[in-house]
C-alpha cells in the first residue's frame, strides 16, 4: 500500500555539478554546435538521472520523467498525421507556454510517440514503470480543430489514436499507463462524450490504466469517472482539496492515486499533516482497494530540481511517519 | 497615429551575455558589468533612432527575467532554482519568503540613462503586481490577494519615481492577467493602486493568454493603453475586440517574436489593415507581439525595420503623413 510514483514531466535540468545539462545540449544542437547523436546522448543521460532521483526518493514505480516532452500534447501532435504547429498559448494557469496544435486533416496513427522511451527505460531499470499518454479528450481539447468541425468525431478519432498508442505500449511489455486528462475537470458539461472517448481508448486493453486529472475539481464528474473501464482514478488533491474526499468516497473495487504534495509551490507540506491524510485513507478502508498510490499533485517540472526532489521525499517521509500519528476520523 | 514602439526587451549582444556569465561567476565587478549594460543600451537607443521608431524602450539590458529582476532587489524575496517556461527557456522563479518591501528604486536609473541619450520619449518599464505574484512561488502570504496588494504598493512607488524622473510613458506589464479570469478584479484593483494619480500615459502589455475569457472586462484595467499580441495568432484574436467596442488606446503586435522567420512588409501591412477594421486609427500604435529578447540582435533589428517600413507605407497610402 501507498506505493509512490510521479505523474508528469520531471525537471529536465538540475544544479547538481557533473550532471547532464539538457538545456545546454538543446541550445548547442539548435546552433549547430553538436549533432543529433550528441543531443540524444544527453537526453538519455538526463533520463538516467531522473530515474536515479526517483529511486533515491523512494518512488516504487518510476517514469522516464517525460524528459522528451515539453507538454502533454506536442509529442503526439508531432508523431502522427493530421496535426500542424500553432501559436503559443499558456498551459492552464501556469507561467508555462506551449504551441497549440491545429488539426488540419484526418488524425491518423503513424508511429508510437512513447514506445521507444518505454523500451529505453525498461533497459535502464528493473523497477516497475509507469508509462504515459495524453488522454483522448485532452488531446482533442489541447488542439484547435480546423478539420472535423464536429466534437464527437474529433473525440472518437483522438480516442482511436490514443488506443493505438496504448496498444503499442502493451505490446512492448508495459503493465501500467497513465492517461493524462487535465481537461476533464474543466469541462464537466462534456463528461459524457469525454468518458466515451476514454472508454474507446482503453476497453479490452491488456494493460492497467490510470486516468489522472489535475488542476480542476472532479466532484461534479465523480460518478462518470468511477464508471470508466479503467483500473485507477487519480487526482490533484492540492489545487482542489475537495478531490481528496472524492477519491476516498469511490467504490472499493477501484484503485486510486492521491496527488498530495503541491507540485506548483516550493513550500513544503508538513510531514505530520500528510501522515494524517494517509491515516484517513487507511481508516476509510484503503487497504482493501486494489491499489492506493501517492503522487505529487501534477508534474514536478513546475518546480526547480531540488524542490522537486524534496517533494518526492516528502511522500516517502509521510508514509514512514504515518504510524506515529493517531488515526482520526475525517 | 500609428506611432511605432516596442514592448520592452531586446536581445543582449554577445559581449553582454558573456559579461553577465562572468559576473555571476564572480569574475567581473558590478561596475564593469554596468558599463557594458550602458554600452548595450546606447547601441539599442541608436538602433531604434536609426530605424525611425517613435517611442523608444531602453531594451532591458540589465534584466534577465522581468519578475526575477525586481524580486532580486526586494526585501522578502528569495531566488530559487531554474524552472522551464517554454521550449528550452528557463527562469529563476522567485520565492516570496516574508513581508515584501522596497529598499530602493529599481527601474529609475536605467530609464534616466536611456532618456539622457535621446530626444525621443523612452518608456519607463515595470512588471505589474498581479504578474509579479503569479510568476513567484509564495511561501509567506498564503493569500493571492494579500501578495498582489503588497506588490501593488511597491510597484506604485516605482511608477511615481519614474514619473518624477520625467517618464511620459509608463508601462506596467501584466502578461499574466488572463491566467485566471476569476481574478481579473484583483488585477484591476492592484493596477488601480499603481496608476492612481499618474499624469504619464500608462500602458499594460498582455500576451499569450485567452483574451476571450477576460474581454471586455479587461477594459476596466486602469491604464490608457493595452499592448497586445496579434501576429502569434495570425490576427485571428482581433475578432474578440470587434464587439463590444474597444475603448482604450491599443498597441497592436504585428511581429511574431518567437519565430526566426522575418515577416514580409506585405504580411505586416495586411495585419495593420485588418487591425484598422477593428480599431480607429487614432487608437492605434504598432509594435512587436512581445519582448524581442529571444531573437538574435540581427533578427530583432530586421524585424523592427520591416515593421517601421510597413507602417510608413500604410500611412502614405492612407494620406496620414
Ligand atoms: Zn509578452
Amino acid at each position: 500500500m501507498f506505493e509512490r510514483t510521479v505523474v508528469g514531466n520531471q525537471p529536465k535540468i538540475s544544479e547538481i555539478p557533473g550532471r547532464a545539462n539538457l538545456r545546454n545540449a538543446r541550445n548547442r544542437f539548435d546552433s549547430g554546435k553538436i549533432d543529433a547523436a550528441a543531443l540524444e546522448e544527453c537526453v538519455q543521460a538526463t533520463i538516467r538521472d531522473t530515474v536515479a532521483d526517483q529511486i533515491d526518493a523512494g518512488m516504487a514505480r518510476v517514469t522516464d520523467g517525460r524528459i522528451r516532452w515539453d507538454d502533454p500534447v506536442s509529442p503526439f501532435a508531432s508523431a502522427h498525421d493530421g496535426f500542424a504547429v500553432g501559436g503559443l498559448i499558456r498551459f492552464f494557469d501556469n507561467n508555462v507556454y506551449y504551441r497549440r496544435p491545429s488539426i488540419v486533416g484526418p488524425v491518423r496513427y503513424v508511429r508510437s510517440a512513447v514506445v521507444d522511451d518505454f523500451r529505453l527505460l525498461r533497459a535502464m531499470t528493473d523497477r516497475p514503470i509507469l508509462a504515459s499518454v495524453c488522454g483522448p479528450f485532452s488531446l482533442a481539447k489541447f488542439c484547435v480543430d480546423d478539420n472535423y468541425k464536429d466534437a464527437q468525431t474529433l473525440y472518437h478519432e483522438c480516442a482511436r489514436l490514443v488506443r493505438a498508442e496504448i496498444e503499442a505500449l502493451a505490446h512492448a511489455g508495459a503493465d501500467w499507463v497513465q492517461i493524462d486528462e487535465p481537461w476533464l475537470g474543466f469541462c464537466p458539461g462534456e463528461i459524457g462524450p469525454a468518458t466515451e472517448a476514454i472508454a474507446t481508448a482503453v476497453r479490452g486493453i491488456r494493460i492497467k490504466t490510470l486516468v489522472f486529472v489535475y488542476f480542476a475539481p472532479i466532484g461534479a464528474i465523480a460518478r462518470q469517472l468511477w464508471e470508466l473501464p479503467v483500473d485507477m482514478i487519480g487526482a490533484d488533491c492540492v489545487t482542489e482539496p475537495g478531490n481528496f474526499k472524492v477519491l476516498l468516497d469511490g467504490p472499493a473495487a477501484k484503485a486510486r492515486a492521491f496527488g498530495l504534495v503541491d507540485a506548483r509551490n516550493t513550500r513544503l507540506e508538513s510531514v505530520g499533516g500528510l501522515a494524517k491524510q494517509l491515516n484517513s485513507i487507511v481508516k476509510r478502508g484503503g487497504e482493501g482497494w486494489p491499489e492506493c498510490w501517492l503522487t505529487p499533485s501534477a508534474a514536478l517540472e513546475f518546480l526547480p530540481h531540488r524542490n522537486a526532489v524534496a517533494k518526492m521525499k516528502l511522500l516517502s517521509q509521510a508514509v514512514a511517519q504515518m504510524a506515529d500519528v493517531p488515526v482520526t476520523a475525517i | 497615429m500609428l506611432e511605432t514602439t516596442s514592448v520592452g526587451s531586446f536581445p543582449k549582444p554577445a559581449y553582454l551575455t558573456k559579461a553577465r556569465n562572468a559576473f555571476s561567476r564572480g569574475e567581473m565587478t558590478a561596475d564593469e558589468l554596468g558599463a557594458l549594460e550602458r554600452r548595450a543600451t546606447e547601441e539599442w537607443i541608436r538602433c531604434q533612432e536609426d530605424i525611425g521608431i517613435d517611442i523608444l524602450v531602453h531594451g532591458e539590458m540589465e534584466r534577465g527575467d522581468m519578475t526575477t529582476y525586481f524580486a532580486e532587489q526586494l526585501i522578502g524575496y528569495g531566488i530559487s532554482g531554474l524552472v522551464r517556461s517554454y521550449g528550452n527557456r528557463y527562469y529563476r522563479k522567485p520565492i516570496i519568503e516574508g513581508v515584501l518591501e522596497r529598499s530602493k528604486p529599481m527601474a529609475v536609473e536605467a530609464y534616466q540613462f536611456a532618456q539622457s541619450l535621446t530626444r525621443l520619449p523612452v518608456k519607463g518599464m515595470l512588471t505589474g503586481p498581479y504578474t509579479m505574484c503569479d510568476w513567484s512561488f509564495d511561501e509567506h502570504y498564503g493569500s493571492r490577494h494579500d501578495a498582489v496588494m503588497a506588490l501593488a504598493e511597491i510597484i506604485r512607488d516605482e511608477a511615481r519615481d519614474l514619473e518624477r524622473a520625467g517618464a511620459r510613458f509608463i508601462q506596467i506589464d501584466e502578461p499574466a492577467i488572463s491566467t485566471r479570469p476569476a481574478e481579473i478584479n484583483l488585477a484591476i484593483e492592484a493596477m488601480g493602486v499603481v496608476t492612481e494619480g499618474l499624469k504619464a500615459m500608462t500602458i499594460s502589455h498582455i500576451c499569450y493568454g485567452d483574451f476571450k475569457t477576460i474581454y471586455p472586462h479587461v477594459l476596466k484595467l486602469p491604464v490608457d493603453q493595452l499592448d497586445l499580441e496579434f501576429a502569434n495568432s495570425h490576427f485571428a484574436n482581433l475578432e474578440i475586440f470587434r464587439s463590444p467596442k474597444f475603448t482604450k488606446k491599443v498597441a497592436v503586435g504585428v511581429i511574431d517574436v518567437h519565430s526566426h522567420i522575418l515577416e514580409t512588409k506585405n504580411q505586416i501591412k495586411e495585419g495593420i489593415r485588418r487591425a484598422l477594421t477593428v480599431f480607429e486609427p487614432e487608437q492605434v500604435m504598432i509594435d512587436p507581439d512581445c519582448g524581442l529578447k529571444t531573437r538574435t540582435v540581427e533578427e530583432a533589428t530586421d524585424k523592427l525595420k520591416v515593421m517601421v517600413d510597413a507602417v510608413g507605407e500604410i500611412k502614405q497610402e492612407m494620406g496620414w503623413t
